[in-house]
């Protein structure tokens, strides 16, 4: 006859053994973003945006890379399509099922940023190769005129800064391509109401946020340009004036900025009051 | 052996399946030294609590309707006589049907007399159709 | 007279909350709830809608946390998180949480490797009865299919606790009975406790050995089958023309139903004190039935009102 299990619980064993080991949780989560289409479509649109930009500029024949400043900019918005595909159909309201595995809930979802962020910094290197050769390639190559390894590592950090800081609208919301626009609207509204209308402390602000000595510009991009602003509008023409201490320090800021953010939007999903 | 039970039954699980599993000997349909279907089998089965299945297990072994042979299972013991077990079957049944009369407001002769009479009826009806 | 136990004591348990609170911006999920699930138990919690039952599972898990009171899930809080979690398999009340793009495959496979404890052939056998096609996408799946799938995520890596949240809701008569048989197997093989929260409690009846009824946030009854079957009567009663209760049976008479000269009453306790009592009164008692477990949680969760 078969006799029931007896009831014994060697609790301290059966722990160790019924959770999952990190590195398994991240090979999970690399397959989750795969499986989600993460890889291939964030590919698509780094590739997409950087050859855009690429195309834009007028000077592309004499193409002088990697001191150009354009396919940068084209990355730095490609990586932007990043954070939803990560966290696609895991809103807040449907991460239920990623939040009852076994698995600490902070941790879980550093993994699984960090696991997006591998698909984010692939994509870049692949878009980097093709670039490279069209640079080379360019009769008027200025190539490697710069002896510095930090350019090419401007091109890694700038998209993950943005990758990190826009992590935070899908962790927060079931709608993140809505709020991302909204977010952008709203900030180039406020910005541009600030400086109409002379709002002192908010443009005060948004400067030293953006554009002060360690703002979120020279962190994106200040292995080339300090002041890409200025050549926007056409004040500078210089392509290519970096100041790496300011940059490498930036840089530290604002992922240090991105990490913190995503952490505590990690810990006020996990804790928050509604179900 | 088929046992059955039902929901709307006033004897508790367990009851149910002792009660099916008498049945199932004296009728014959479990022979002594034969064994009953194991904990398990039965509850997935019969989609019990296999804790319900065990208690009425329990119980027939202390009644010595079966027997536990250890690391085997449990068998039907050895037919002791039949005929207590059928008295033991025929008043659960009587018991039963006591009840609903009672219910019913009839008295024990009503009830007696119908029972007489139904199987007479039937009586009458097999030998009309033989 | 002995009153409806609101406390299941004296065993180890493996769930026990003393007066959880839980409010939310609208409204107030858990009022006082107190809940003592022992070892091994097949418990069934019944409510009404919204009377708190999926916000306790949460709460069990980790997934909310409490404003007042305490918890414990085999002695640990769940607010430790994924150790406790580990050792729960959990059927969600909602069966879109998964992953619609992937196919039934890919979410058991995403699943297993989050469960070191995942036992393959086993699941194999579940998935087999289940019939689960499993190259199909979830987002194509039926309500039924989901929620089967979800069943085997829930039992293939044999928990310790098992919490369902309305388990049988979307699966045809078929599938049900299927569900009914593989979860009585898995209990006879696993040494497992099992809180289902319900309202079809009828579907429950085989496997229950426990029954807790919850109203408005917190849990006014909780109680053993065998308890059950001993102390809870209905009593049909038939008495004089003009009669007057006088039979002082106080909160242990839970539900009633009064015509001109018969009456049902529901009463807990112990059958001989109700009967002298009731004959004391003039009353005749014509039958003295125990309660399906239907009616029983029916005459529980009226209680009071």
């Amino acid at each position: 006859m078969n006799i029931i299990a007896p009831e014994v619980q060697t609790r301290a064993v059966v722990r160790s053994l019924r959770q999952p080991r990190l590195p398994r949780v991240f090979q999970q989560q690399l397959k989750l973003i795969h499986q989600a289409g993460g890889s291939s479509l964030g590919m698509l649109v780094m590739g997409g945006a950087a050859v855009l930009f690429l195309g834009m500029d007028p000077r592309i024949a004499k193409l002088a890379f990697p001191h150009d400043y354009l396919p940068l900019t084209g990355m730095l918005l490609g990586a932007l399509a990043f954070p939803p595909l990560v966290w696609r159909g895991q809103g807040p309201r449907h991460r239920n099922y990623h939040r009852v595995l076994p698995v600490d809930q902070l941790t879980h979802d550093l993994l699984k940023i960090a696991a997006g962020a591998v698909y984010l910094m692939l994509s870049v290197a692949l878009v980097l190769i093709p670039v490279l050769v069209a640079a080379l390639m360019s009769p008027v190559s200025g190539l490697v005129t710069d002896p510095s390894m930090l350019v090419w590592l401007n091109f890694f950090t700038g998209p993950l800064i943005v990758y990190l800081l826009v992590s935070c609208v899908p962790m927060l919301t079931d709608r993140p391509l809505e709020w991302m626009v909204g977010l952008t609207a709203s900030f180039v509204g406020i910005t541009v109401l600030a400086d109409s209308y002379g709002v002192i402390p908010v443009e005060g602000l948004i400067d030293l946020v953006m554009r002060g000595p360690f703002g979120l510009m020279v962190a994106l991009n200040g292995a080339y340009v300090m002041q890409p602003w200025l050549r926007y509008a056409g004040l500078s023409a210089s392509g290519h004036n970096p100041e790496y201490g300011a940059w490498i320090f930036a840089t530290i800021l604002w992922l240090g900025i991105g990490i913190t953010a995503v952490c505590l939007a990690s810990n006020f999903v996990n804790s928050r009051k509604s179900a | 052996m088929i046992i059955s039970i039902t929901q709307n039954d006033d004897r508790p699980i367990y009851v149910q399946i002792m009660d099916e599993i008498r049945r199932a000997i004296v009728i014959g349909t479990l022979r002594a030294d034969e064994p009953l279907p194991s904990v398990r089998q039965l509850s997935a089965d019969l989609r019990v609590n296999p804790n319900t299945v065990q208690q009425a297990y329990r119980e027939l072994e202390r009644d010595g309707v079966v027997y536990v042979r250890r690391g085997q299972g449990t068998f039907v013991a050895e037919a002791l006589s039949s005929q207590p077990d059928r008295d033991k079957l025929a008043s659960s049944v009587a018991e039963r049907a006591l009840r609903d009369a009672y219910r019913s407001g009839l008295t024990v002769t009503e009830l007696i007399d119908a029972i007489h009479s139904m199987s007479n009826l039937q009586h009458d009806g097999k030998r009309a159709t033989g | 007279m002995t009153t409806v136990p609101r406390l299941i004591q004296g065993r180890p348990l493996a769930v026990r909350t003393d007066g959880l609170i839980k409010q939310f911006r609208d409204k107030v999920a858990l009022s006082g709830f107190s809940l003592t699930v022992p070892e091994g138990a097949f418990f069934v919690l019944v409510g009404p809608n919204g009377s708190g039952k999926t916000t306790a599972f949460r709460v069990m898990l980790g997934l909310c946390q409490q404003d007042a009171g305490s918890i414990t899930v085999f002695g640990r809080d769940p607010d430790e998180g994924a150790a406790v979690r580990a050792n729960i398999g959990f059927v969600p009340e909602r069966h879109t949480d998964l992953f619609e793009w992937m196919t039934v495959r890919q979410m058991l496979d995403h699943h297993a490797a989050y469960h070191p404890a995942w036992d393959d052939p086993y699941a194999e056998q579940l998935i087999a009865e289940f019939a689960l096609r499993m190259n199909t996408k979830i987002q194509k799946l039926s309500k039924g299919e989901a929620r089967r799938v979800q069943l085997v995520m829930a039992l293939a890596h044999r928990p310790a606790l098992l919490l369902l949240d309305e388990p049988t809701d979307g699966l045809d008569p078929l599938a049900r009975d299927r569900m009914f048989g593989l979860l009585a197997d898995h209990i006879a093989d696993n040494p497992t406790t099992v809180i289902v929260a319900t309202h079809l409690v009828y579907e429950m009846d085989r496997l229950a050995d426990h029954l807790g009824v919850m109203r408005d946030g917190r849990v006014i009854a909780q109680v053993t089958r065998d308890d059950l079957a001993r102390h809870l009567r209905r009593y049909t009663v038939e008495v004089p023309d003009g009669w007057r209760s006088t039979a002082t049976l106080g909160s242990s008479l839970l539900r009633r139903n009064d015509s001109q000269r018969e009456f049902q009453w529901t009463v807990w306790g112990d059958e001989r004190a109700v009967l002298r009592k009731l004959s004391m009164s003039g009353a005749f008692v014509r039958d003295i039935a125990p309660l399906t477990f239907q009616d029983a949680a029916l005459a529980l969760l009226s209680m009071y009102e």
